[in-house]
């Protein structure tokens, strides 16, 4: 069973970032395409992520005390409206880690969020079929609309157990 | 003589930015291009170049681990460094003789950020005041 006051304080923990989280990746879209972007809904703490999007970017990290992972999740056909001069599927999927890899350096190596969860790397993005979520966990989730292409975002960091499994 | 420029960097998409952007608006000859700190090692031994662009997370060996090995046998080299992150890797890139950073994204349609990163490449090849 979770622990209910360390399930609060995650939940507060995820809150306070959800400012960091939003810009981040506001302004990594902004920056890697160069169009304008703009939230339709507020980013807001959640039970689960959203649903699986078929071309789904994930990063992966931790430090001693949590796991971070960060999810980017866009729709096939989408790809197109953002890279049209990029006639590979493979460059626009490289496209599509680059955005979730300057996501997550701007994310980690912003002061406010460090103070709260401590330094963590950035590691290299990937595209699994499916993500395995850690039990009772709780995620910061959100969605950007840029070249009227809607993008999910999805944060979840998860307190380690000292002593059990801690697989993010 | 054109300068010779090493692009390093595990994304594709960021490869092409560089290489197009070294080119064309800076009259750059991109000698070669790696994905990992292997390469950067390799390829700056092979081709000696001017300027070589290195991206600090990548597979195989980041360019941390490249710079413990390439600096000490090239203490003159000039690297860029370019990156998303930020922090105690840069930092130690730095002191491992890096002699620059720009934040990724390239956001390059950007007239201020053009000027800002041509003026930090040409800033790298100014002679060093010596102490």
């Amino acid at each position: 069973m979770p622990n209910t006051s360390e399930s609060f304080k995650m939940r507060q923990l995820l809150e306070e970032s959800t400012p960091d989280f939003e810009v981040s990746a506001r302004r990594a879209f902004e920056g890697v395409l160069g169009f304008p972007t703009y939230s339709p809904q507020d980013f807001h703490i959640a039970s689960e992520m959203s649903e699986w999007s078929p071309i789904t970017c994930r990063i992966q990290t931790s430090n001693t005390d949590f796991n971070l992972t960060l999810s980017l999740g866009i729709d096939e056909s989408d790809l197109h409206r953002f890279f049209p001069k990029f006639e590979s599927d493979e460059m626009k999927m490289d496209a599509i880690g680059e955005i979730a890899n300057v996501i997550a350096g701007r994310l980690l190596g912003r002061r406010t969020f460090k103070s709260r969860f401590g330094t963590m790397k950035v590691t290299l993005p990937s595209f699994p079929d499916r993500m395995e979520m850690p039990q009772h966990f709780q995620c910061l989730r959100g969605g950007l609309i840029s070249e009227k292409v809607r993008v999910s975002l999805g944060l979840v960091v998860k307190a380690k157990v000292k002593g059990a499994g801690n697989e993010a | 003589m054109k300068r010779k420029v090493i692009i390093i960097d595990d994304s594709k998409f960021l490869q092409n930015i560089l290489q197009e952007f070294f080119q064309d608006r800076m009259g750059y000859e991109v000698v070669a291009v790696g994905t990992n700190g292997v390469d950067a090692v390799q390829l700056y031994r092979q081709h000696l170049p001017d300027l070589m662009t290195l991206d600090i997370t990548m597979p195989v060996k980041d360019g941390v681990a490249a710079l413990e090995e390439l600096m000490p046998e090239f203490p003159e080299a000039k690297v860029l460094l370019v990156s998303a992150v930020s922090g105690d890797s840069i930092l130690e890139c730095l002191r491992l003789g890096a002699r620059g950073y720009i934040e990724k994204p390239l956001r390059f349609e950007d007239e201020e950020f053009r000027k800002e990163f041509i003026d930090l490449v040409e800033s790298m090849f100014l002679p060093v005041p010596k102490d």
